[in-house]
C-alpha cells in the first residue's frame, strides 16, 4: 500500500461536540508529518483513532489499506500523552514485555539508549520523575521497528535538552521506509525535523504541505505562518 | 498471545493477592499457637482474641477483595489509563477479556482453597489428625463398597455448574462495565444499571427455561422417570443449569465483545 495512513471523510462527535470533521488526508511512507494545531483542534483524536482506541462517527480511517485492528495494531507504535505504563513495573520488566508482545521490538535498542541517558533499567517507573518517565516511555516506542510512528506530544513536558535528544532519537531510529506522525504545538522545536506538516482547526484541515514549500513560497518558517494562521 | 495475556495478567494481579494469603496463614499459624496457649492458660486471651478476629477479617478481606480485584482489572485496567496499552497490542478485544476472565476465575479457586487450609491449620491438633485419618478410611470404604459412576457424575456436575456459575457471574459483571462504558457520559452509572438489567433479564431467562424443561419433563415420561429417581438424574438436573449459564456467560461474552470491538471510545 502506498499510503499508511489514509482518511476518507473522517467524522468523530462526541455527542454535541465535534472533535473531527470530514478530513481527508493521504500520508505516504517514509515521511515525518507534524501534525499541528492549537489545543482541541483534534490532533489527539486523529491519533487515537489509528490506534483503534476511538472509533470514527463516519467515514473511515485505513492504516496500510485495512481498519484498525490487529494486523494495524502490529505495525503501529503509539506514544500518547498520558502516562499509560504500569507504574509498579520496572523498566526491564516493560523491556520484556514489549519484546513478549511485539515482534518489531529491539531490546537492544531500548537499552542503548537508557543507558545513554542514565537511567537505571532496575528502577520502577512510580520512582522516576515525570520527564524520566516520559523519556523511557519514549524510547520503548522507539525501539520498536514499526511502520508508523505515532506520536502525541513527545515534547511536551520535558525541558529543552531532553527536548533535542528525544528529536534525535525519533530520526536516529526510525527507518526511511517507516512514516512518523508528530504532534505538537512546540513547533519552533520540532520543525527542524519535520517533512510535512498538516494543521488542523477545529477538526478540519486547514492546510497540508511539505515544509519546504512553505519555507520557499511563504517565506517564513513553519512556527510564524502557525502564529498567523492560528492568532488569537 | 493469550497465553501471553494470561502470563502479565497473573504477574499483575499476583502482587496482590499473594501477600495477603501469606497473611492469612501467619495468622492461622498464629491463631493455633493461641488455642494451644489457651488449653494450658487464660493468659494472653486478649491477643488470642485481636488475633482471631484479624483472621476472620482477612477471610472476609481476601473474598472482598477478590470481587473488587476482579472488577477493578477490568473497568481499570481495560477502560483506564493503562488501557491505552492494552488495546493497542496487537491482540483481539475477546482475547483480553478471556483472559482477565480466566485469571478472575483463578483467583476465586484460590482464594476458596487457601481459606480452606488456612481452616485446616487452625483446627489441626492430633486429635484432628487422627480423625481426619478415620475419616478418609471410612470415606474408602465407602468408595470401594458403594461407590458408582453416578456418584463421580453428580460431584463432577456440581463442581462444573459451579464453574459455569462463576464464568456467568464475572462475564455480566465485564458485560454490564462494557455497556456503561458505551454510554457518552455518565458511564459509571450505567454500568451499574446495565448491571441491573443484566440480572432482571438472566431471571426472566432463567424462569422460561425451568418453565421449558418442566414442560418437556412432563412429555416425556422416561426423562422424568430418570431425573427423579436415578441418581443420574440429579446430575442431568445439575448439568441443565450449567449449560444455562454457560450459555448466558456466551451472551455475555458476545456483547462484551462486540462493544469493546466496534464501539470503544477510550477516553
Amino acid at each position: 500500500m502506498e499510503n499508511i495512513l489514509e482518511c476518507r471523510a473522517l467524522t468523530k462527535t462526541y455527542g454535541y461536540r465535534t472533535a473531527l470533521s470530514n478530513l481527508d488526508i493521504a500520508i505516504p511512507r517514509g515521511r515525518i508529518v507534524g501534525l499541528l494545531g492549537p489545543n482541541g483542534s483534534g490532533k489527539t483524536t486523529l491519533i487515537k483513532l489509528a490506534c483503534g482506541l476511538l472509533t470514527p462517527t463516519a467515514g473511515q480511517i485505513l492504516i496500510d489499506g485495512k481498519a484498525p485492528g490487529l494486523e494495524s495494531k502490529a505495525i503501529v507504535s503509539y506514544l500518547p500523552e498520558r502516562s499509560y505504563l504500569n507504574n509498579w513495573m520496572c523498566i526491564q520488566e516493560l523491556i520484556r514485555f514489549f519484546q513478549d508482545f511485539y515482534q518489531d521490538f529491539q531490546p537492544e535498542v531500548a537499552y542503548d539508549m537508557l543507558q545513554r541517558l542514565n537511567i537505571d533499567p532496575r528502577d520502577r517507573l512510580k520512582n522516576l520523575s515525570k520527564g524520566t518517565k516520559e523519556k523511557v516511555q519514549l524510547i520503548l516506542v522507539m525501539s520498536r521497528r514499526a511502520q508508523l510512528y505515532l506520536l502525541d506530544e513527545p515534547i511536551g513536558g520535558v525541558d529543552p535538552a531532553t527536548r533535542d535528544y528525544i528529536l534525535h532519537t525519533i530520526i536516529g531510529n526510525y527507518n526511511e521506509n517507516s512514516t512518523v506522525i508528530l504532534s505538537t504545538h512546540l513547533i519552533a522545536d520540532v520543525e527542524q525535523i519535520l517533512d510535512d506538516v498538516i494543521f488542523l482547526s477545529n477538526g478540519k484541515i486547514l492546510m497540508a504541505s511539505p515544509v519546504d514549500e512553505i519555507r520557499e513560497r511563504q517565506g517564513k518558517s513553519v512556527d510564524d505562518l502557525f502564529r498567523e494562521v492560528f492568532k488569537c | 498471545m493469550l497465553r501471553k495475556l494470561l502470563k502479565y495478567e497473573l504477574k499483575a494481579t499476583a502482587r496482590t493477592f499473594l501477600p495477603l494469603y501469606g497473611c492469612l496463614i501467619l495468622f492461622a499459624v498464629i491463631n493455633r499457637v493461641f488455642v494451644a496457649i489457651q488449653d494450658r492458660t487464660e493468659h494472653f486471651s486478649f491477643f488470642f482474641g485481636v488475633s482471631l478476629t484479624s483472621y476472620i477479617f482477612l477471610i472476609v478481606a481476601i473474598f472482598a477483595l477478590t470481587v473488587f480485584v476482579m472488577i477493578q482489572r477490568f473497568y481499570k485496567s481495560l477502560l483506564g489509563d493503562e488501557g491505552y496499552l492494552m488495546f493497542t497490542l496487537p491482540t483481539t478485544p475477546g482475547k483480553l477479556i478471556l483472559s482477565k476472565l480466566i485469571i478472575s476465575i483463578f483467583w476465586v479457586v484460590v482464594s476458596i482453597a487457601i481459606t480452606g487450609f488456612s481452616i485446616m491449620i487452625l483446627a489441626m491438633s492430633t486429635g484432628f489428625w487422627q480423625a481426619m485419618g478415620q475419616l478418609f478410611q471410612a470415606l474408602g470404604l465407602y468408595f470401594r463398597e458403594y461407590f458408582s459412576f453416578a456418584d463421580v457424575s453428580v460431584l463432577t456436575s456440581f463442581l462444573f455448574l459451579g464453574l459455569c456459575g462463576l464464568t456467568y457471574l464475572i462475564l455480566s459483571v465485564y458485560c454490564a462495565i462494557a455497556v456503561g462504558h458505551s454510554f457518552k457520559q455518565h458511564r459509571a452509572i450505567g454500568s451499574v444499571g446495565a448491571y441491573l438489567v443484566i440480572c432482571l433479564i438472566s431471571q426472566v431467562a432463567t424462569t422460561l427455561c425451568v418453565q421449558m424443561g418442566g414442560f418437556f419433563t412432563t412429555r416425556l415420561p422416561s426423562l422424568e422417570h430418570l431425573l427423579l429417581y436415578e441418581k443420574y438424574g440429579i446430575s442431568l438436573f445439575l448439568l441443565f443449569f450449567a449449560v444455562m449459564y454457560l450459555i448466558f456467560a456466551a451472551v455475555c461474552y458476545v456483547v462484551t465483545q462486540q462493544l469493546l470491538s466496534k464501539r470503544l471510545n477510550l477516553a
